[in-house]
This record gives structure tokens, sequence and C-alpha cells, in this order.
């Protein structure tokens, strides 16, 4: 597997959940870098070019949504993971838009963090989804 | 026109106070011969009586002014000196005390709507912005604690105390994810969209839920006029306090009982509706009377208030009665309990009378028309968040089918080792804490009943489980449930 398939871009405005997501990812294997906003993530998708970007959809808007429809017109073939802010009933809508935009997966938020990594190995590396 | 009543002595003057007549205002002496008037005030303006409160002007000697003082601390609104005493200075007494008494009682009641309401404020945003804050933090939570259980497995020897601490840590999380949850899952933040119905109608639409939601043990009557007069509500919110109530007064009755459902127009006198904080008029009562263990006064006090509960932690929220509260509020009503221990509750809900005609609610109702076909099956259903499998159970027994509850996956093996009765489908969540998850359980409760039919359910997108072999051969429910999507599911596999 190359390396570019290990480079994550995690976007969301919360600098300690940020810098917690990528803590794991790094511990686990992948290259992590942080984003705290849409313009950022668009500054490291330029520079880095990663394969996955993580990302909340609030942020405090619906910047997360935009930023999605952004990677998707500008970077296509980035895969996508939307974070959402939790709660069953409240949020689903919001986590419907993001799969209608067609995301690659969803996570709500607090999520296991060793599920986190099975979504991740899922999507990037899909022959080896077995651990 | 003034109508006078005399008393001479303390007792008489309570027991006039305490009998059916209206009394605008009370003149009060300091002196009397068996009480002194502070005393008697203090009983008027004590809230445990059954007494007014009305408004009070003390009437005292000369050159008693900490007499004054105290009159006045214990709730009179003015005063008159003995020896002043004229008809004019009598009737501004009269006049100004039952001005005073009406600004603050109308001060104190708003007050006290202000408080719950900001209460309820509290908890709207509570599940709002500070829900999404506080996901994040147990979310950080999660994280650091997955990362430090990591790093000290990898220590040689493993680290167990400090893996011991990691774990209680993260109970606690998780704890907290599930309290987030709960709060969001009852406080749905829904505007209240009125529309003029028949409330016999909305009670007649929610009878088989509510018989199902009592069970067997709990009788329910209906007492409902025929002739009760339209009103002005959105009747999504009725059904869910009608519901709510009716699931307090079923935990009052664990040991069986009557809940009778009772409408009646009636025309509330000032009194009265001021009692509710209502004009007087013409309203449409709703009662729930339930044979249950009833509350003490100090309950009573605090029911309809966010987060109060008598439920032991873990179940109940605290938040159904504060949601009727303020549903009742914002629709223009007013609500009153009565109970006494032992005794049953009675709770009554005042709505304005509409003099527009009912809108049919069946134009309305969406969901209540499509027509699914429900079944008499007995499912099984496994899930760990009591509310969501609640919330399961209530959909599919609306539908006609038996359903037997199991909150994880042990739990639902042994319901399948005992029940002596077929169990047609398992319908489980697939990850559940615990020794057994949903698809380890599934896959023993099959090999005892090979019949069994599956349905899984999972917050996560598919993809994201282990095992996705079993699981792809069977039917997937997201959550949260689309009620429509789930019979539909649950009926096709039954039929397959």
């Amino acid at each position: 597997m190359g390396s570019a398939q290990r480079k994550i871009l995690v976007v969301d405005d919360n600098q300690l959940l940020r810098e917690t997501i990528c803590d794991f990812l790094n511990f686990s294997g992948y290259e992590a870098y942080q984003a705290k906003d849409g313009s950022q993530a668009i500054a490291i998708l330029n520079r880095e070019k990663p394969s996955l970007v993580i990302t909340d959809i609030f942020m405090p808007e619906k910047e997360g949504i935009s930023t999605i429809i952004d990677i998707q017109k500008y970077y296509t073939g980035t895969k996508i993971i939307a974070m959402s802010g939790g709660g069953l009933f409240n949020r689903s809508d919001i986590l419907r838009s993001a799969k209608n935009l067609g995301v690659d997966a969803t996570l709500e938020k607090p999520f296991d963090f060793d599920d986190l990594i099975a979504q991740v190995k899922i999507i990037l590396e899909p022959s080896n989804a077995e651990e | 026109m003034v109508n006078i009543k005399e008393a001479q002595t303390a007792n008489e003057g309570l027991a006039i106070l305490k009998g059916r007549e209206k009394i605008d205002c009370v003149f009060l002496d300091f002196r009397l011969p068996d009480r002194d008037g502070i005393s008697v005030l203090k009983e008027v303006y004590d809230k445990e009586t059954d007494l007014g409160p009305f408004p009070v002007v003390m009437l005292t000697g000369q050159g008693s002014e900490s007499v004054i003082i105290d009159a006045i601390r214990y709730g009179a609104q003015d005063y008159l000196i003995k020896d002043n005493m004229s008809p004019d200075t009598l009737y501004i007494a009269l006049t100004k005390a039952r001005e005073v008494f009406n600004l603050k009682k109308k001060g104190s009641e708003d007050k006290a709507l202000l408080v719950h309401s900001q209460k309820m404020k509290a908890v709207g945003q509570l599940t709002g912005g500070i829900a999404h804050d506080f996901n994040n933090l147990l979310t950080i939570i999660y994280g650091n604690t997955r990362l430090l259980e990591a790093l000290l497995e990898k220590l040689k020897p493993p680290a167990r105390e400090c893996l011991n601490k990691v774990e209680v840590i993260q109970k606690a999380a998780k704890r907290g994810a599930e309290l987030v949850k709960r709060l969001m899952l009852f406080s749905r933040q829904r505007a209240l969209e009125p529309q003029t119905i028949n409330i016999n109608r909305q009670i007649a639409e929610i009878e088989q839920l509510l018989r199902r939601t009592l069970g067997a043990f709990v009788e329910i009557k209906l007492d409902l006029s025929e002739t009760v007069a339209s009103i002005n509500v959105d009747p999504g919110q009725l059904e869910h306090a009608v519901i709510n109530m009716a699931v307090n007064a079923r935990d009052a009755m664990l040991d069986g009982g009557v809940l009778t459902i009772m409408t009646k127009n009636v025309t509330l006198e000032e009194k009265q509706a001021a009692d509710l904080g209502l004009k007087a008029g013409e309203y449409v009562q709703l009662s729930l009377s339930d044979t249950g263990l009833g509350m003490t006064k100090e309950v009573k006090r605090c029911i309809f208030e966010p987060f109060f509960t008598t439920k032991e932690t873990g179940k109940g929220t605290g938040l159904g009665l504060s949601m009727v509260y303020d549903f009742v509020k914002q629709s223009g009503g007013g609500i009153s309990v009565e109970s006494e221990r032992h005794q049953g509750s009675t709770f009554s809900l005042f709505f304005p009378s509409s003099s527009r005609t009912a809108v049919l609610s069946s134009e309305n109702d969406k969901t209540r028309n499509l027509k699914i076909e429900g079944g008499n099956e007995t499912i099984l259903v496994v899930e760990d968040e009591e509310d969501i499998r609640f919330l399961a159970r209530v959909i599919l027994e609306e539908q006609g089918y038996r359903v037997i509850e199991a909150s994880n996956g042990q739990e639902a093996l042994d319901i399948a080792l005992t029940e002596k009765r077929k169990i047609d489908m398992l319908f489980t969540d697939v990850t559940m804490p615990g020794e057994l998850n949903g698809l380890q359980a599934a896959a023993r409760i099959q090999v005892l009943r090979p019949d069994i039919k599956l349905v899984f359910a999972t917050g996560y997108l598919a993809e994201t489980i282990p095992d996705m072999e079993l699981v792809r051969r069977y039917p997937l429910i997201n959550k949260p449930y689309q009620p429509e999507n789930l019979l539909l599911t649950i009926r096709n596999t039954l039929d397959s």
C-alpha cells in the first residue's frame, strides 16, 4: 500500500477532539493531518492530497456539508467519513443529508475508536478488511 | 354593593374563610380573644392550608410599629390604625389591598412560569448546542482512554491497576453518552402546530396504543362527553402528553388498577380559573385518574419540575410531566393535580374551548393512514438502550405483535432457552455491551430455535460491523427506526 493511502485529514473545530482523533490514527499506523475549518481543509488537501477526510458536519454552522461538497467536486476520489454531534433523533436528519451526499461512512459522536479504525480500514484497504 | 361577614374570634373568622363563600378582602384585628392576628395571618397565607389566600388589611391600635412590620412581612397588603378609621380610609385600604394582592399574585405566577420556562429552555439548550459539545467531550474521553489502554497494555508487565482505572473512566463516559441520548430523546424540540381538533377523537386514536402501553393489569375506562367542544392544540403533542401521563399512572399501579380518562365541557369561574392561571370562561377538561399509590404534598408540589422524578436512577428522565405542563401552558390551558397518598391521583388538563369545527384528524395524520399489515407473531426484541427498546415495543405492539424484551445478548439467550411458546422472530441490535453481542446471541439462538427469523438493527453503517458475512444474509434496519420501515421489514421477513 502506497504512503498516500495512509494520509488522513481530520476536520473539526474542536482542537482537543481533532488532536485525539489524529493521535489515535497515528498510533494505528496512519499519517494524520488536522484542519479546524473548511478553508484550512482545502489548503491541506492541496498540499498533502490525503486519501480520506474525516470531517465534522456542523462546525459551527453547516460548514461541514459545504466542505464535503467541495471535496467531492474538486478532489474526486477522496473518501469521506462524516461525523455528527450525536443525539439519535435530532441529528439523524443532518446525518441523512450527509448520507444523501454520498459520503463513504457516517459516525455519531461519541463513537468507539475501534469502530473508527475498522471503518477507516474498510474504506482505505477494502481487500485487507479482516484483522 | 359590599357584603359584610363578621367574626368575633379568630376561629370564627377562619371558619368563614374555609367556607364556600367568596371573600374578597379580610379586615383582621391584631388583638383577638383567642389568637393574635399575626398567627391568623400566617395561617391564611400558609400554602399548606386550604385557605385563600385573600387580600388582608390588618387592624391595629396606635403606635404598634412592630405589628405593622410583621403584618406586611407575613403577607398583609395594608394596615389600618383603628383610631384613624373612617369611611375614606377604609375604602382606600380595601381598594389598595385588592390591587396589591392581585398584582402580587400575578407577579408570583408569572415568576413561577418564568422560572419553569427558563428551566425548560435550559433543557432545550441542553439538548441543542450543549449536547453537541458534550458529545465532543465524550469522544475525547473515549479516544484518549482507548489510547491509554493500548499504551498500558504494551507495558511489560502490563499495568493492571492502571488499566482497571481506565476501564472505570470508559464506563463513566459511556454512561454520560447514554444520558445525553436519553435527554435528546425526550426533549425533542418540535414547534407546536395547533389544529382545531375533537379531543375525543384523538383519544380514540391512541386507545389501542394506551391499552398496550398499560398492560393487561390496568383497566382503562373512558368517560368521554359526546358534546365536548373543539380545542386548538397540536394533536401530536396532545397524544404525547396523554401517553406520558398514562405511563406515570401505570407506574403508580404496579399491582394493577383502573385508569379513567374523562372529557367534558366546563365553565371555569374566576377563582377556579385564577388557580389555574387562566381567565374565566369555557374550557374542555381532560382528566386522567388512577387508583395508584398517590402522592405526598411534597411530591405534588414538584411534580411538574424538569428533572424531578420519584423513580430510581436510570429509570425515567423526569422530563415527562414538565413537558406536559409546558405543552398545556403553551396551548393556553392549565393543569392541576389532585392526589392523596394511597388514594390515587387525578391529573386535569383544561384547554380553552374553540368555536371552530374540528378538522377530521384522518386528513392530517398521514402515518396512521398507511396500511401496513400487522401480525400477531411473537418477536424477541434485544436492545440495550431502554428508550429505544420501549419505542420498538410500542411500534410493534400497536400492530398486534407480541413482544418479549431483552436488554443484552445473554438475557436474550436465556429467554430463548426458557420461553415455552414459539418465538417467531429475533429482532436485535448488532452492537451491544456485555459478553454476547447481537450477532453472537443470534447465532446461538438459531441453534436452539432453527425456525426463528432474524432482523438486525444498527446505529452504524453496515460496513463497520465485524462478521459482516452473517449480517449480510439478513435484513438490517438502521437506527433510529422509521416506524414504517421497521414494520415493513419485519412483516416481509416473517412472510418470507
